[in-house]
């Protein structure tokens, strides 16, 4: 006690509160429940400021071209085999499930149109993010917060390159161009696999199915199958760089940072798409 | 304390920096000296590694003036900054090379980065530098397959290759047995004289502070404490001073006397 009232009249501090005291009840119920909101917010502002930050060094020269094309090819060409396995079995699996529903209605021969529609507009894009987010995301904040733990981007700062610029820039980039890429090749596939089981399975009449799908889906749906994809491509590398950027204490701090760049992004994803859909229908 | 002889790199005025409550340097004023080797010292905690993440501008301060040959770089842009980190190499506590490039890529990074020199000239540099540091023929290792002692050198060669002003090692011999810590110390030396920049080098080691330094500064709870020729700092009756000596059980043994 006599220690600690010592000290704070060192400190000169003679009229503030004790500073040790336990908190009411009341106040640390609040604290706790309030620390919620607090976090996210600071995590929206942290993210924020990554965008803009590397937005103000995308449009600063040096462009590092090779950087980029790496990254694309670790986005895009890396995810090619995850891409296409999971475009085959959506489009297979949502024909089985149309095929038997519509069948109630006689209307089997729609199916072809309908996996098309929610495969351009939804299924599509959010798939391929959530495969992006957990291939590309996940790889890389592991990297970029193993280089933060072990002063690899300090040393990028210290040799006079920013390393917003060299690390998070082309890597944002390839999300953004190569997301989409990837989300046309879904539909493409999963257009396969559903014409696999509805003609040649199920007996579906292939006239039929083909003539739906040109009618149901056009320019429109494939407009915002792109944006959607881009938009996410784009926001979940750049949390997993943010992520891995910020990551602290180690190798548990990057295996953290890991996950949440994992969970932050599929999260974010989904609600995206709510508003995404919602603002272009 | 006696006045400075060698003229003034670097001069540190009334820096302080804290984190949220954690006010770790109360107002440090410092000199480094141009062409000379510069040790600060300080216990785990001191804030040395907050000390250096200023003076190479990684941070900003939150108040006081960092003065390169005159000019202040704590109100520069970041473009600006870009520009003045070149001007120092810096040896991390962990080499921090780039575990994704082998030995000639991380010594070539700065080059490929900063000038436009054909890729002959730049093999050649690099294969010059790493001979020199004794690392000869390693360019196609990795760094991990590397010990210790070796990415040191490696980093040491990376931070030269731009031929910067001012050479800086965090911690060079934390977690280094005892002779291959005197090993890092002849290297620090060795490059010293070959380099003929300014050194400062950051640690907690009393060997290394007495066998590298040409001055020497005791950095205590975010201040200088004392500083001035290695002579000086192992002859002080500053209490803390003979503490920090006394706790590191060494005699000094001074290489570089007045």
């Amino acid at each position: 006690m006599d220690g600690s009232d010592e000290r704070r009249a060192a400190d000169g501090g003679a009229e503030e509160p004790p500073a040790r005291e336990r908190p009411e009840l009341a106040t640390r119920i609040l604290r706790a429940v309030l620390a919620y909101p607090a976090a996210l917010f600071a995590g929206i502002g942290d993210l924020t400021l990554m965008a803009l930050r590397m937005l103000g060094w995308m449009v600063r020269p040096p462009y590092r071209l090779r950087l980029l094309l790496q990254s694309m090819a670790f986005i895009g060409v890396g995810s090619l085999f995850i891409i296409t396995l999971t475009a085959l079995t959506s489009g297979m699996v949502l024909a089985l499930q149309g095929v038997y529903s519509m069948r109630v209605f006689n209307a089997e021969g729609a199916v072809g149109g309908a996996v098309a529609m929610s495969l351009t507009r939804e299924i599509s894009p959010v798939f391929t993010a959530l495969m992006v987010t957990a291939r590309a995301s996940s790889a890389i904040a592991t990297e970029l917060g193993t280089m933060r733990v072990t002063d690899q981007i300090d040393a990028l700062a210290t040799m006079g390159v920013n390393p917003i610029q060299y690390l998070v820039v082309p890597r944002v980039l390839a999300g953004a161009m190569m997301t989409p890429v990837l989300c046309l090749l879904f539909t493409f596939i999963g257009m396969v696999g559903c014409y696999f089981v509805a003609v040649i399975g199920l007996g579906v009449d292939p006239g039929q199915f083909m003539d739906k799908v040109g009618r149901w889906i056009g320019p429109a749906d494939f407009r915002q199958s792109v944006i959607k994809a881009t938009v996410f491509g784009a926001m979940t590398i750049l949390i997993a760089c943010q992520q891995g950027y910020s990551a602290k204490g180690g190798a548990a701090g990057v295996g953290q940072a890991t996950t949440r760049a994992v969970v932050i992004g599929s999260v974010l994803v989904m609600i995206t798409d709510y508003f995404l859909t919602a603002a272009m229908l | 304390m006696t006045e400075p002889q060698d003229p003034i790199h670097i001069r540190v005025e009334d820096v302080h920096k804290s984190y949220g409550e954690n006010h770790v340097l109360r107002g440090v004023d410092l000199l480094i000296h141009r062409g000379k080797t510069n040790v600060v010292i300080g216990g785990s905690g001191a804030g040395k590694t907050v000390l250096l993440r200023q003076l190479i501008a990684l941070e900003r301060p939150d108040r006081g003036r960092i003065l390169l040959d005159g000019q202040d770089v704590v109100s520069l842009g970041e473009v600006q900054l870009n520009r003045i980190r070149r001007r120092f190499g810096m040896v991390f506590q962990a080499s921090a090379l780039f575990d994704s490039m082998t030995v000639f890529e991380n010594v070539a990074f700065p080059l490929r980065e900063h000038t436009r020199l054909p890729g002959r000239e730049i093999r050649k540099r690099v294969a010059a530098k790493l001979e020199v540091l004794g690392l000869g023929g390693t360019e196609n290792r990795m760094p991990g397959e590397m010990s210790g002692g070796m990415r040191k050198r490696a980093a040491v060669a990376r931070a030269l290759i731009l031929e910067p002003e001012i050479l800086i090692y965090d911690e060079p011999t934390a977690g280094l047995d005892p002779i291959a810590s005197r090993n890092v110390d002849r290297l620090i030396n060795d490059t010293a004289e070959h380099f003929r920049g300014t050194s400062v080098v950051i640690s907690h080691d009393m060997n290394t502070t007495f066998g590298v330094g040409h001055y020497v500064a005791l950095l205590h709870e975010g201040r200088i404490r004392a500083s001035g020729r290695p002579a000086e700092i192992a002859a002080s009756t500053d209490p803390v001073v003979r503490r920090f000596l006394a706790a590191s059980g060494v005699t000094p043994v001074i290489t570089h006397a007045g």
